[in-house]
């Protein structure tokens, strides 16, 4: 009688042991996720909001572009990334220059479809983990004519809170893109080429 | 271009195979200098591009007198039903070979869904030109069966009036050719060109629907032809996984190492 009761409460013990041992990292993996869905969540809501206020001139809707890129996007990160194994050779002044004029370029090439917006929501659906650091949030735009579009976001954990380190539209990585580009630039005319290269393209889409 | 008797055709898909092997073959990007490297070359792996670029201006110069010109005549001409209908009449005729390579890759409920758009939409939707199934299948082809297989992508190839191929998408598309039950169909009928015909014509159809969105992205380009070769390989490597986000696809974005260097330096 004894030694079955000892062995039912081992058994229950070891259980819970194990339940305890297997849910920590569960826990921790969906507090990630949470919090990056969060995130996306709070800027798909915020875009839409500033997309469609009519009170916003488009200059206004610019300056809250470039305030949501500083604040949500990882972009030294990003800026790393996409100059490759060029990062490494570059020296500390090219690498200061590269990452503010490629700042620069995200802002004049994306802040001027601000004005194309027609009533395009943002639904999130849901999310896949992609290692201990980065979750992949799954959302649609789903526009008022023509098929919704896949759009997935990378998010990392950092120092200073989760950071937007990619966007996904319809399977095609806007980093990968940007890399592979910047790689082929590179081969032809350096660093320094690239770097003026963006400057020229920030000057015509500005003006 | 009308289609050969059988024995040929075999034959000429046989060479197919026969150079997509040798192509292939020869063509595995150098892996030697570690994983980093690897995946970069594999990204930018480009070994005839000067030729490819010579071509890509050759397409590009191709596009801006006719095919551009034409397309936007087209989108301006003829109203949106009836080009919605072009649209759907092509994809109908397609389903046949989506069919075919879905069962060569094993995706037996793929190849359902064509077998119930093709049959739904043919006899309900007279003839195609309605899309009554709604089953948004998506494209299939020798190429993405060639990758389901395991045969490794080859260079990157831009083929004049074409455009941007893979070496194993090149080669897929001459099978496909031979293998689409439509062509077979038509020639029994004695309809010639129908294969120039039909290139022609969603050729149109496709670049009347991506007016902006191509001259978006050169706006945006600082290298076009390095921006549309990307967007092409990831787009087909999309295709080949059948749109399903695989995570694994995505490069790794850590640089803890490369910190670890540059303190040292």
């Amino acid at each position: 009688m004894l030694t079955t009761r000892r062995f039912f409460s081992g058994i229950l013990v070891s259980a819970m042991a194990l339940a305890i041992t297997l849910q920590s990292p569960a826990i921790a993996t969906e507090t990630k996720e949470q919090t990056a869905l969060t995130l996306v969540t709070n800027i798909g809501d915020e875009a839409v909001q500033i997309l469609s206020n009519d009170s916003l001139s488009e200059a206004q809707k610019r300056d809250q572009f470039e305030k949501f890129l500083d604040e949500s996007f990882d972009m030294e990160r990003i800026g790393r990334f996409v100059l490759g194994q060029a990062w490494r050779n570059a020296t500390e002044a090219q690498r200061t220059e590269f990452l503010k004029v490629f700042r620069d370029f995200m802002v004049a090439s994306y802040s001027d479809k601000i004005g194309s917006y027609s009533g395009e929501d943002l639904k999130i659906k849901d999310a896949t983990s992609l290692n201990d650091n980065e979750t992949l949030i799954h959302s649609m735009i789903v526009r008022p004519d023509g098929p919704p579009i896949k759009l997935d976001w990378r998010v990392r954990k950092t120092d200073s809170g989760d950071k937007i380190v990619d966007v996904i539209i319809e399977g095609i990585s806007m980093a990968q893109t940007h890399r592979s580009e910047f790689a082929s630039v590179i081969n032809q005319s350096g660093v320094d080429g690239l770097i003026s290269k963006l400057k020229d393209q920030i000057k015509t889409a500005s003006n | 271009m009308g289609l050969c008797s059988t024995s040929s055709s075999l034959k000429s898909g046989l060479a197919a195979a026969v150079l997509l092997a040798l192509v292939s073959g020869c063509a595995t990007p150098p892996q030697t200098e570690g994983k980093a490297v690897a995946v970069m070359n594999n990204e930018v792996y480009d070994p005839l591009e000067p030729m490819n670029r010579y071509f890509f201006d050759v397409n590009y110069a191709l596009d801006a007198l006719f095919l551009k010109p034409v397309a936007e005549m087209y989108r301006g001409v003829v109203p949106l039903p009836v080009r919605d209908s072009v649209t759907n009449f092509l994809t109908n005729l397609s389903q046949p070979i989506y069919l075919i390579n879905n069962v060569l890759q094993g995706e037996m409920d793929r190849a359902g869904d064509n077998m119930g758009a093709f049959f739904t939409n043919t006899f309900l939707g007279v003839g195609g030109l309605f899309d009554v199934a709604k089953l948004n299948n998506q494209q299939e082809d020798m190429g993405q069966t060639f990758a389901v297989w395991g045969v490794s992508e080859g260079p990157y190839l831009v083929l004049p009036v074409f455009g941007p191929r893979t070496t194993r998408a090149a080669v897929g598309g001459v099978a496909d050719y031979y293998l689409d039950p439509v062509n077979y169909v038509a020639h029994e009928n004695d309809i010639d060109n129908v294969g120039i015909i039909r290139s022609a014509v969603s050729a149109l159809d496709q670049r009347s629907r991506s007016i902006e969105a191509l001259d978006e992205i050169e706006k945006n380009a600082i290298d076009f032809y390095a921006t549309i070769r990307s967007l092409y390989r990831q787009n087909r490597n999309n295709l080949i996984l059948n749109g399903a986000s695989n995570s694994t696809q995505l490069p790794s974005m850590n640089f803890d190492d490369d910190d670890k260097t540059a303190k040292k330096n």
